[in-house]
């Protein structure tokens, strides 16, 4: 999805405030059910303040963060902030719990493989020579210090949004405990129904349709939507279609991985991590989200 | 002896019904379990004593019917069962 | 006593992945007090269950119980439980008492008019003119109460007091029982000790062991160890003090399995005697008639041991196999070997079918003898004709329909039918039938 930078901005939009904003290349919203216009623009400015810190301090797109720090350390040891360390034992718990499919230094991956919708997919040799820099066991992460190897990557895009949406949440409770939905490109948090005691209803679209067809329905009074997968990106050769998430296991993408994803939960991280989870499971991502008993969408 | 023999057969065969028991997938087959995957482990039914009811009354019965008892566990009473 | 093995490092749902990734988000965004992660917390623990049994067994022609239980287990929170125990039992029926039976051809019977205690009745020639069985009415009430606490991390403790109280007997005890947790909760291992006191109180005191209790003054020998003293003295009561210790490991094999290998020793002192079990002394030259009663008589002190090895294991989501082996042995020469296996099947998520059979195989003491002869030179030392110290088989097989009922309850219905044969001793075989049902509920 092409997402211009859009200043920040509040309308008023069928009863609610809704205000808008880019960051972490996604198109921010902040749907608010109050009559209180100027609430609405500081929530607004909480919102779009947090989700600027957070990108600055985790993109791994600039070079004046502690990402930057930690992948240009050149083997040495990095001491990282409270709120960085506290990420990273979340990685490596992630990395536990998916038994190593999920590796937030999986990164370097991408050098070989470019996901354009073209048919130019590397050769086994190539993937093999990437794999030594894959490996979170490899990096040695003892809170709050980390060393890693100097042609290794770290990479917390797989759970930078989800936690804006949650730090946005936290943020905004204080203000107001109910009727907001916040919508960071696609991973919702809802703080409460909406005023009058009706659920947020939130529509499931098909990405690849051209008329944009409604799969599903979530009907969110709290708690947090989240989809991982990406039907845009993908490569087609020889008539297999090999989509864009790889398992840092083996190089390859997951072999017959749902298309997408979605997932509810009660906080946007757990349930972006129980969609990513989902998709590595790859063809048993149906009985994976059914066995945890969650609600789920899948394509 | 023989009569052991027999039954100890008989019990084996009932007991480690899921086959391949050693290989893994079977009843014996080790793993070292992780703390998130004792799913299983944790259903009621899986416990080492899942039915306290019917177990106590079972011990009362072969108690005051047999010389053998205990094994399970301590503790739980005496009884002048006749 | 209920150690319960500590299932996992807190009571988390079926779906553990998600409930570990509730727990690493809220870690996260703890720092700032989410509200959703604070309600997670509570709703977990605090739940108190109740139990409630009842439960009749019936032996044909012989005994017959009924048995109401009702357990308790209260959650004080921080992983301390308090749990209760109340079981009231009513026993009536006929039990052999240790004489031989008579054979067809008759001979005459003794009568057999002993210090009748409250809790037995003594008819002349026994129940229904078989004076091989005693009458006995009975109730009895038992309680137990137990605390389980945390002692660290890793290690946890119960202890126990216990009482029970009938007609003509009375126990009360205490047991203290430790589970140290290895290996990411993997290995367990228990140690337990425990106490008892008991005191059994027949009407007119305890009997003479090896001493008369009855004779025919017309048989044609006595033996000359005994005359026909039919005023034998009474005792006071007979005391019992039991030790028992546990030492057990407990093993998780694999995601689906679970075992555990316990060793237990017992030493039980005192007054081990059953005061109302008679053996018959008989003459071979009259075709083994019976020519006098003696009390019975056992050692002061018995030294148990048991190994005891259970598994349980989940085959498939739908079946669930519990199986266990018992070897005990002790040093009145008893061995025995007890098999016992279960298979659980849930034909719907919320009800199951539960097959059961069990096989216990039992030697006889080196004491036990099924009468004296006559004709022995002299008395020996100990004597018991108690079918339970003989040589035994015991068979028994059962089902049992559970249900849940919703979140917090479930009850249970079973019937086991049990068949005990005896080798090497007159007594026709004992059955027996088994019905319970059970209900337990959970609240806050």
């Amino acid at each position: 999805m092409v997402t211009e930078n859009q200043p920040i901005s509040l309308e008023r939009q069928n009863d609610l405030w809704v205000g808008r904003f880019s960051a972490m290349a996604s198109p921010c919203e902040l749907l608010m059910d109050t009559p209180d216009e100027a609430l609405a623009y500081q929530l607004l400015s909480i919102a779009e303040r947090e989700a600027k810190r957070i990108e600055q301090k985790f993109s791994r797109y600039r070079d004046d963060n502690i990402i930057f720090k930690i992948n240009h350390a050149l083997g040495q040891a990095v001491k990282v902030d409270a709120e960085t360390a506290l990420l990273l034992d979340y990685a490596d718990q992630c990395y536990q719990l998916s038994d190593g499919h999920f590796d937030i230094t999986s990164g370097v991956l991408r050098e070989v493989w470019r996901f354009d919708g073209g048919n130019r997919i590397p050769s086994r040799a190539e993937v093999d020579s990437i794999l030594p820099r894959v490996g979170w066991s490899k990096v040695a992460w003892r809170s709050p210090d980390l060393r890693m190897n100097s042609a290794m990557e770290i990479d917390l895009g797989g759970i930078g949004k989800e936690y804006a949406v949650d730090r946005v949440a936290l943020l905004i409770r204080p203000h107001l405990q109910s009727g907001v939905l916040i919508n960071f490109g696609g991973d919702l948090c809802a703080i409460g129904p909406r005023l009058d005691g009706r659920p947020w209803e939130i529509a499931i679209e098909d990405p690849e349709s051209i008329d944009k067809q409604q799969l599903g329905l979530v009907k969110l009074k709290s708690g947090a939507v989240a989809t991982s997968g990406d039907a845009r990106r993908y490569l087609i050769k020889d008539g297999v279609r090999y989509g864009h998430i790889l398992d840092p296991v083996t190089g390859w993408p997951i072999p017959d991985a749902p298309r997408s994803v979605t997932t509810v939960a009660s906080t946007c991280m757990e349930a972006g991590m129980l969609s990513t989870f989902a998709i590595l499971k790859g063809a048993a991502a149906r009985d994976f989200l059914t066995q945890e008993g969650v609600e789920f969408l899948c394509l | 002896m023989k009569e052991l023999l027999r039954y100890s057969l008989l019990f084996s065969f009932f007991a480690l019904s899921g086959c391949s028991t050693f290989k893994p997938g079977g009843i014996f087959a080790y793993e070292d379990v992780k703390p998130w995957h004792k799913a299983v482990l944790a259903e009621e039914r899986m416990q080492l004593n899942p039915y306290p009811l019917e177990n106590s009354a079972d011990q009362k019965i072969f108690y005051s019917r047999e010389s053998a008892n205990g094994g399970q566990g301590i503790g739980g009473g005496g009884c002048g069962c006749n | 006593m209920q150690l319960k093995i500590k299932k996992l490092q807190s009571d988390q749902p079926k779906s553990s992945v998600r409930s570990a990734l509730t727990v690493a988000t809220c870690a996260v965004l703890s720092g700032s007090l989410s509200p959703v992660c604070a309600s997670d917390e509570e709703e977990v623990s605090d739940l108190s269950k109740i139990g409630l049994s009842t439960f009749y067994y019936s032996e044909e022609e012989r005994v017959s119980v009924n048995t109401t239980h009702v357990a308790i287990e209260n959650d004080l929170g921080d992983d301390t439980f308090l749990r209760a125990n109340v079981i009231y039992d009513t026993i009536t029926g006929a039990s052999p008492n240790g004489r031989i039976i008579p054979t067809s051809t008759g001979g005459s019977s003794i009568p057999f008019t002993s210090a009748s205690g409250f809790s037995v009745n003594i008819n002349d020639n026994g129940s229904a003119g078989k004076r091989w069985l005693t009458e006995f009415t009975d109730k009895r009430a038992a309680f137990d109460l137990s605390i389980e606490k945390p002692l660290t991390r890793n290690l946890r403790g119960v202890l126990e007091g216990n009482f029970s109280s009938e007609n003509d007997f009375t126990a009360y005890g205490a047991a203290g029982t430790i589970a140290w947790d290895l290996h990411q909760r993997n290995t367990t291992i228990t140690s337990g000790l425990g106490v008892l006191k008991e005191t059994v109180s027949p009407a007119s005191g305890t009997p003479l062991e090896l001493g008369v209790a009855n004779c025919n003054d017309t048989a044609p020998v006595l033996p000359s160890w005994e005359t026909c003293n039919v005023t034998s003295p009474r005792f006071g009561n007979g005391q019992k003090r039991v030790f028992d210790g546990m030492v057990g490991v407990t093993r998780v094999l694999n995601q689906r399995t679970i075992t555990q290998l316990n060793y237990s020793l017992g030493v039980s002192l005192g007054y081990l005697t059953d005061p109302y079990k008679l053996i018959s002394v008989i003459d071979n030259s009259i075709e083994g008639e019976e020519v006098m009663i003696l009390y019975e008589k056992r050692p002061d002190r018995r030294t148990r041991h048991s190994l005891y090895w259970k598994t349980v294991s989940q085959l498939t989501d739908k079946k669930v196999v519990d199986f266990s082996y018992r070897y005990f042995w002790d040093d009145w020469g008893i061995t025995s070997h007890t098999f016992d296996y279960k298979y659980r099947y849930d034909f719907k998520p919320k009800s199951y079918l539960q097959p059961h059979v069990r096989l216990n195989l039992q030697s006889s003491a080196d004491f036990f003898q099924r009468a004296i002869d006559s004709s022995v030179a002299s008395l020996p030392q100990y004597a018991s004709a108690d079918y339970r110290l003989g040589k035994l088989t015991t068979y028994s097989i059962g089902l049992k329909y559970g249900k849940e009922l919703g979140v917090n309850g479930s009850f249970g219905v079973r019937a086991e039918y049990i068949v005990q044969a005896y080798s090497g001793v007159d007594l026709p075989d004992m059955n027996a039938l088994v019905y319970q049902g059970t209900f337990t509920f959970k609240f806050k």
